[in-house]
């Protein structure tokens, strides 16, 4: 049984095309079959961060305008297998996507067998987040902890809770907060928000902590997730919160400043967190 | 409370309940002057008032010409249904309009044998209003509404988000948002909640600012109300 993911975030570069490539990168390498779908119509990234660009010939709005096939759109990853991309127009707007259409893509995907569907949420609420949302099983909402970013998390909830189909059929779709670029040195100094601070302001449960990281922005520009560098923290962080979304049990690293030893006391800042 | 009786041989049942309704507190017997104020009050929200059962305060108005009174109402289609805490004097007459008995002292309207009188005004009895009860979080952008009866929400009301209600709101857990109480001018209106963090509080018009809400009851839990024209905030429970 397949299952569709929205990752969605209402305020605009918080990390959501960032967290769909790693999420699906790492669901893969568990090998479940996964898609990831660039709901992003007009402003199209996730092929860029997933390094798929030069391969893109079709795209969504040509499946659902039926101008192409499935098979024809979407890309294989060749770094990971099981891993393909369905990439988005770049001459579209959001008005290209439909209920219909995008409904008998998200079928056409169930029905080849995929185990996750990972829909990638533009920012905002309107049409092209409002489709990402609607077919969704589970919501990733990702949060930067700030108050805007926290505010706009806060109103996509409430859109989860009403304009989605799970509602229509008298379910709920199950959310899961993702915060990223969390940096605890400037938690500490009041700079920032907490994470419990944010838990408390949003109420859904914690699937993890992305630490600020450069190694996060250095991958996307190389087109590669930070997940396959498994010696940056944010790979580490990305790794755990892959493994507690298919149910494994782990302890939330990445919370607090990490304690600095003698070495780093003497030549300044910690480069790397302690695990 | 009368129980409801399934033995088919009864033609009804009885049933207590208890209605939220409006009362026209008179401060004034002249009937002119109460009508004009009436024409604007009904024409701001003319589908609230739109046949609304009405009960009648003559407390400041004891000389008031009851018939031409319940004629005027009528005529602005309103629904005058009872008179609370009548003068002795005008006890026969309401009677003869078809006004029931409120008398203090007595949850129900009027004595047992009065009783009778009751019955020609079901729009009481009837048009039980329980309001709205919310178990979710509301979040921002969300509005929730509570037409002619309380709001009650269980869960946290986010920043950005608004709960109404034409009788009270009550919020049993932090209150981040806008609440807004008896917004049909219903200034006995009350706003509850466990721990105020509220960005605007309003009852019947009168509000209060974030910035104007005292620090002191900042996360507290608190009731708000009219006093005196403006709005106040006091601790609730033991201090």
């Amino acid at each position: 049984m397949s299952k569709v993911i929205v990752v969605t975030s209402g305020k605009g570069g918080v990390g959501k095309t960032t967290t769909s490539a790693n999420v699906a990168t790492g669901l893969a390498l568990l090998g479940y079959r996964t898609v990831a779908i660039d709901f992003d119509v007009g402003l199209r990234n996730l092929d860029l961060v997933m390094g798929c660009e030069r391969r893109v010939v079709y795209d969504f709005v040509n499946v659902i305008k039926k101008e192409a096939s499935l098979r024809q759109a979407v890309i294989r990853d060749k770094r990971v297998e099981n891993l393909f991309i369905l990439p988005a127009s770049q001459t579209r707007d959001k008005d290209a996507l439909d209920v219909e259409g995008v409904g008998r893509v998200i079928e056409d995907f169930r029905a080849a067998q995929f185990d996750y569907i990972i829909c990638d949420s533009p920012a905002g609420i309107e049409r092209g987040a409002l489709m990402a949302m609607y077919f969704a099983d589970e919501a990733i909402v990702v949060t930067n902890p700030e108050v805007s970013s926290v505010r706009d998390s806060d109103r996509v909830l409430g859109l989860l809770d009403a304009k989605t189909r799970k509602v229509e059929t008298g379910e709920r779709v199950k959310t899961h907060l993702l915060l990223t670029r969390y940096a605890p040195g400037r938690v500490a100094k009041g700079e920032m928000l907490g994470y419990a601070d944010v838990l408390e302001l949003l109420g859904i449960p914690l699937l993890g902590v992305i630490p600020e990281s450069k190694a996060v922005l250095q991958a996307s520009n190389l087109g590669t997730p930070v997940i396959l560098d498994p010696t940056a923290d944010a790979a580490q962080a990305y790794l755990d919160v892959v493994a507690r979304f298919v149910g494994e049990e782990r302890p939330q690293r990445f919370l607090d400043v990490p304690k600095r030893g003698f070495f780093s006391r003497l030549f300044g800042e910690p480069t790397a967190y302690a695990g | 409370m009368a129980s409801p009786e399934r033995d088919p041989q009864k033609a009804f049942t009885l049933k207590g309940t208890s209605t939220p309704l409006t009362v026209l507190c008179l401060r004034s017997s002249d009937l002119e002057r109460i009508e004009r104020q009436l024409a604007t009050t009904v024409g701001q929200t003319p589908s609230f008032f739109q046949h609304a059962p009405l009960v009648l305060d003559l407390e400041g108005a004891a000389g008031v010409e009851l018939q031409g009174l319940v004629a005027l109402l009528r005529r602005h289609k309103l629904a005058p249904v009872a008179l609370r805490n009548p003068p002795k004097a005008l006890r026969e007459q309401a009677i003869s309009l078809g006004l029931a008995l409120l008398l203090p002292g007595n949850g129900r309207a009027g004595k047992p044998r009065e009783a009778k009188v009751e019955t020609p005004s079901p729009p009481v009895v009837t048009s039980a209003t329980f309001g709205v009860t919310v178990t979710q979080p509301v979040r921002s952008g969300q509005v929730v509404y509570a037409p002619q009866g309380d709001l009650v929400v269980l869960a946290p009301v986010s920043s950005g988000a608004e709960v109404v209600a034409d009788g009270n709101v009550h919020v049993y857990a932090p209150l981040r948002g806008r609440a807004l109480a008896g917004v049909h001018d219903r200034t006995e209106a009350r706003i509850f909640c466990s721990s105020l963090e509220a960005e605007f509080l309003s009852i019947a018009g009168h509000y209060l600012m974030a910035d104007e809400i005292p620090e002191a009851m900042r996360g507290k839990a608190v009731l708000v109300c009219v006093e005196e024209d403006r709005l106040v905030v006091r601790r609730l429970g033991p201090l």
